[in-house]
């Protein structure tokens, strides 16, 4: 059986077993992506790492549930869809508490560190986050679902199937989810797309 | 390449950059379809402003953190595990003692059914005695007989002047 297994897969099939190595190194591959797509839905930057903990706590608790017969992305993917919109669902209902109920939880988690950023000269670096909000807003303005079918189409290894399952939806559904979004896009960033900002600045 | 093929080109550079040989055959597509080139442009800006987002800063530590979440998550549910049997078997003694609450009601009840039973076959035998008392004749000279029984004594010298 081993032998035909993706990596990740064998990796979570580890996992299961109580291998701890093996969480460690599917997390350490996963936390950008998961963490990329938290913050892009959410917009905010602690809580999305806050989430992204808590899908991978859930990843690791819901082990012994896993099947090989799933995609382990596809499975870490619905997990973090499924988190987000209770976030989101949370949020309505008492929009100023944080994911953070527990004061207690947070004094026992270590500080977080971040590592330095990316070298750019400042005035290129502001152009750049000026568009990247741009970009961050006109996707907000997204309905949920077709903001997240967005976000995972960005992710190499999911293939359309993947994200209907992500989704819940069938793949037309979710193509259809995927045309719609990247309208609604193309008309927020009109002006940008039109003067041909991200052709310039690309170099 | 007919316009299934190009919409599937579409797609896929939704997701991924295009090869050189796909973007090929986009071009060509283009060439005889002129009237699909603003489309195609709006596209690939669109991929490419998507391609601009950054990745989010993640702490260094994130991986150390879930592993701390992990254990404080283990130690709550042992926490947890360790009051609720602490607690067990306190739940246990009232749940017994209602039981035998329950179990000495119902006896009880029971035991009174049973003496009421008893109490109404009592009734019944002493109905049918009643049932087995002489015939009507016989009582016609029941006063009579019911005097003699009151004598107290009985006259010798008299019954025997009777007699004579």
């Amino acid at each position: 059986m081993g032998a035909n297994l993706d990596p990740d897969t064998a990796l979570m099939l580890r996992v299961k077993e109580g291998d701890m190595r093996a969480f460690e190194e599917l997390v350490d591959k996963f936390k950008q992506p998961v963490v990329n797509l938290i913050h892009r839905t959410l917009r905010d930057l602690d809580e999305a790492e806050d989430l992204a903990q808590n899908v991978f706590v859930q990843v690791f608790k819901s082990a012994h549930r896993y099947q090989a017969t799933a995609k382990f992305s596809t499975w870490l993917f619905t997990i973090a869809r499924n988190l987000c919109l209770n976030e989101i669902r949370r949020r309505s209902r008492h929009p100023t508490d944080s994911i953070e109920s527990d004061p207690c939880d947070a004094e026992d988690q270590p500080i977080r560190q971040y590592a330095d950023g990316k070298n750019v000269s400042p005035p290129d670096r502001l152009l750049e986050e000026e568009l990247e909000e741009k970009i961050q807003q006109a996707l907000s303005d997204l309905p949920d679902n077709q903001r997240i079918a967005i976000l995972l189409c960005r992710q190499e290894e999911l293939s359309y199937d993947d994200i209907a399952k992500v989704l819940g939806c069938s793949l037309s559904a979710t193509k259809s989810l995927i045309h719609r979004g990247r309208e609604a896009l193309k008309s927020r960033l009109k002006p940008y797309i039109e003067a041909g900002t991200w052709k310039q600045t690309e170099s | 390449m007919n316009d299934q093929a190009y919409q599937k080109l579409i797609e896929k550079s939704w997701r991924r950059r295009l090869t050189p040989e796909e973007e090929a055959a986009a071009r060509s597509y283009l060439q005889a379809h002129p009237q699909a080139e603003t489309h195609w442009r709006s596209e690939q800006a669109l991929n490419r402003a998507l391609d601009r987002l950054a990745d989010v800063p993640v702490s260094s530590n994130f991986t150390q953190r879930v592993l701390q979440a992990l254990e404080a998550d283990e130690r709550r549910a042992r926490a947890y595990e360790r009051a609720h049997s602490r607690w067990r078997p306190r739940w246990f003694t009232k749940a017994a003692l209602a039981g035998l609450v329950v179990s000495a009601t119902l006896l009880f009840f029971q035991q009174q059914k049973m003496a009421e039973r008893a109490e109404m076959a009592r009734s019944v035998a002493a109905v049918s005695n009643v049932a087995q008392l002489p015939p009507l004749e016989w009582l016609e000279d029941f006063e009579a007989i019911h005097r003699l029984s009151q004598v107290q004594w009985v006259d010798e010298e008299l019954v025997a002047l009777l007699v004579e």
